[in-house]
């Protein structure tokens, strides 16, 4: 199918329009690996969407690398189900020095609705006192961006959970 | 294709429901086989269930009582039950006779219970794990948002012997709903695939609402209406994102990405959440208009935008014909729903069976060639349908349909056309409390299909046909 260049140009004009700004930070780029873990995909879903072209993630300082030995931090979605246990560990374990684990959702974080029975783990919560989370359900891209940030720069995102007194508990 | 169905000495049980004998059965598979199509079928400990759709998209639920832990396969005569006799070992250990396939399909060996859902179930001293296969795709090799594994052996540089994983998945949705109340269960619900926020709790609530012999008033069975077109073009969106990311089609992906969230910063704005996540309610006293100017703000941001998508979207064509192709015989054997089956010849669609529904703006254009190119026009088609079907809605909000009073009786059975295809709940009811609950996504039938699509392909091309078929496990997987 031929297309008229007028309208190729049109196109690619309000894309450029349409690109957000980027979140300032300082400090070097962050690799994010992104692992999911039995959920309803939600979040899974709103990570692709802040990969894509509508939110600054890269231009805010991370990329997102194919394999956990490449990233920085490991961000999780999911209850955690004890099938997807072993991948977690293992993707954790590939992981270079400085690693920082962050679960991404009410669900990464303690379960959720699901919370733990004979296949669900019930969360990072239940599997580590290391980590840091953004809550939501899902949370949206502007928000994962946004705390992504905040921890960038060693604060406390204020998008964390209020009910838990450690929302960003700690990086290793 | 579809005939009036073979039931010989069935007891009537429930609207579509008919109870038969262990011999009933068996003449009911063997005579309806060609007749009929098979929806969805579940078992657990005292019953196995098929639902069947039969002419005039009229359903049917045809039950025989399991003896002994044990009942005859429907698989052999529909070869789409298969997934559902392997859920039903793995959950509540019933034995399915002379099945297709009996290797589990959700107990991957690491539970800490064996048929967790039986009265009985048995403990687990330590999960070992199925044998890992020769080759695996991992869910994080995927563009999948969830957990699908894709095992296979490598002959010749392409893919054979293919088998779909999608036990990693499994949360116990269903050990999580029994016993609750339907209040109680809608969240869960709604939170069961990403893929149905709004598809899902509506084929629960309807199913609920029959139970109960209820109807919605005009105006909420509207408001529902207008939710379930509002998810479709934002799943389009999602999967048209994806399929142009896989080939390579930038602009285009960047053009729905932007798209898919100006659409969700609106309904944002008007008061919903930004993917619909709960805006699928059991009652709704007041009457509900404010979701007009919503309506009206998205038809205006999402025509020009569409109509931007469309402009450019050939530069794709190429790329995307004949791969993962689905034949119209495929399509109908295993009841494939939505873009994929309407890509592919099957034109069903359970719209045209919703009370309120404004049937003439269904009906656009509808593809045969069942690959991947056909699904990613049908989803163009179908955005813009959805568009008309709104605007059809808001024209004459909350106009009486007259339908008919039904009586309560604690059983009910309801489907909604989601993106993906339909969407049914069948629930039992008893003290206000759910006593069963069987779910089928339209991702099931679609699992059944996917190892002889992807038979005799390389791997590199795994990535594009699975964008194509917009395979999201979590409604499957449960």
């Amino acid at each position: 199918m031929e297309l008229a260049p007028l309208t190729m140009v049109l196109a690619f004009l309000d894309v450029q329009k349409w690109r957000p700004h980027a979140k300032q930070r300082s400090g070097r780029s962050i690799r994010l690996f992104t692992l999911e873990t039995g959920s309803c995909e939600g979040c899974a879903r709103e990570l692709i969407t802040l990969g894509g072209s509508a939110y600054p993630l890269e231009a805010s300082g991370f990329e997102r690398v194919q394999h956990p030995q490449d990233a920085d931090w490991l961000l999780v979605t999911g209850a955690v189900t004890r099938s997807s246990a072993g991948g977690l560990a293992s993707a954790w374990e590939a992981m270079p020095p400085g690693r920082s684990l962050i679960a991404i959702g009410d669900c990464a974080y303690n379960g959720g609705l699901w919370g733990s029975n004979y296949t669900t783990l019930g969360g990072i919560a239940a599997l580590s006192r290391v980590y840091s989370t953004i809550p939501g359900c899902p949370p949206s891209p502007e928000a994962i961006l946004h705390a992504l940030v905040e921890l960038a720069e060693g604060g406390s995102s204020s998008t964390v959970s209020q009910e838990s007194s450690a929302s960003r508990r700690s990086r290793q | 294709m579809v005939e009036a169905p073979i039931l010989e000495g069935g007891e009537r049980v429930g609207l579509f429901h008919y109870r038969v004998s262990a011999s009933g059965w068996l003449h009911f598979l063997q005579q309806n086989e060609r007749r009929v199509a098979l929806l969805a079928f579940w078992a657990d400990e005292a019953w196995a269930t098929a639902l069947f759709l039969c002419a005039g998209e009229q359903p049917l639920l045809v039950s025989t009582a399991i003896e002994q832990g044990h009942y005859q396969a429907v698989s052999p005569y529909f070869p789409a039950a298969q997934w559902g006799e392997r859920m039903a070992r793995d959950l509540w250990g019933v034995e399915a006779w002379s099945a297709r396939d009996d290797s589990p399909a959700l107990d991957d060996g690491s539970w800490f219970l064996t048929t967790p859902l039986a009265t009985h179930p048995l403990p687990v001293a330590d999960g070992g794990g199925q044998p890992l296969p020769a080759c695996r795709m991992e869910p994080s090799q995927t563009q999948v948002p969830g957990l699908l594994a894709i095992d296979y052996a490598l002959s010749e540089g392409v893919m054979q012997q293919i088998e779909v994983q999608i036990a990693a998945g499994h949360r116990g949705v269903l050990s999580r709903l029994i016993g609750l109340s339907p209040q109680e269960a809608l969240p869960l619900i709604s939170r069961i695939t990403a893929s149905g926020f709004v598809s899902h709790p509506l084929a629960f609530v309807r199913a609920l609402e029959q139970a109960e012999g209820r109807r919605p008033n005009p105006q909420e069975r509207d408001r529902r209406l207008i939710l379930l077109e509002v998810e479709r073009i934002g799943a389009h969106l999602f999967d048209l994102r994806q399929i142009a990311h896989s080939v390579g089609g930038g602009l285009i992906a960047s053009l729905c990405d932007h798209a898919r969230e100006a659409l969700a910063a609106l309904c944002e704005e008007y008061g919903l959440s930004r993917r619909l996540t709960d805006s699928i309610v059991l009652e709704r006293a007041s009457e509900e208009t404010g979701i007009l100017p919503f309506v009206q703000a998205l038809l205006l941001m999402v025509r020009p935008r569409l109509m931007q998508i469309k402009q450019v979207m050939g530069v794709l064509d190429n790329r995307l014909k004949n791969s993962a192709i689905i034949p119209t015989g495929l399509a109908w054997e295993y009841a494939l729903g939505g873009v994929v089956g309407r890509a592919s010849g099957r034109y069903v669609d359970f719209r045209l069976m919703d009370e309120g529904m404004r049937v003439q703006a269904l009906g656009g254009a509808r593809r045969h060639e069942g690959d991947a190119w056909a699904r990613y026009r049908q989803r163009i088609v179908e955005c813009e349908e959805s568009l008309r079907i709104m605007e059809q809605i808001v024209a004459s909000f909350g106009q009486d349909s007259g339908g008919e009073v039904i009586p309560r009786t604690d059983e009910g059975l309801g489907v909604a056309e989601g993106a993906y295809g339909d969407v049914w709940y069948h629930l039992q009811l008893e003290a206000g409390r759910i006593t069963k609950i069987q779910i089928r996504d339209p991702v099931l039938p679609l699992l059944a299909v996917l190892g002889t699509v992807l038979e005799g392909q390389p791997p590199e091309e795994v990535e594009v046909m699975l964008t194509s078929l917009g395979i999201s496990p979590a409604g499957a997987a449960l």
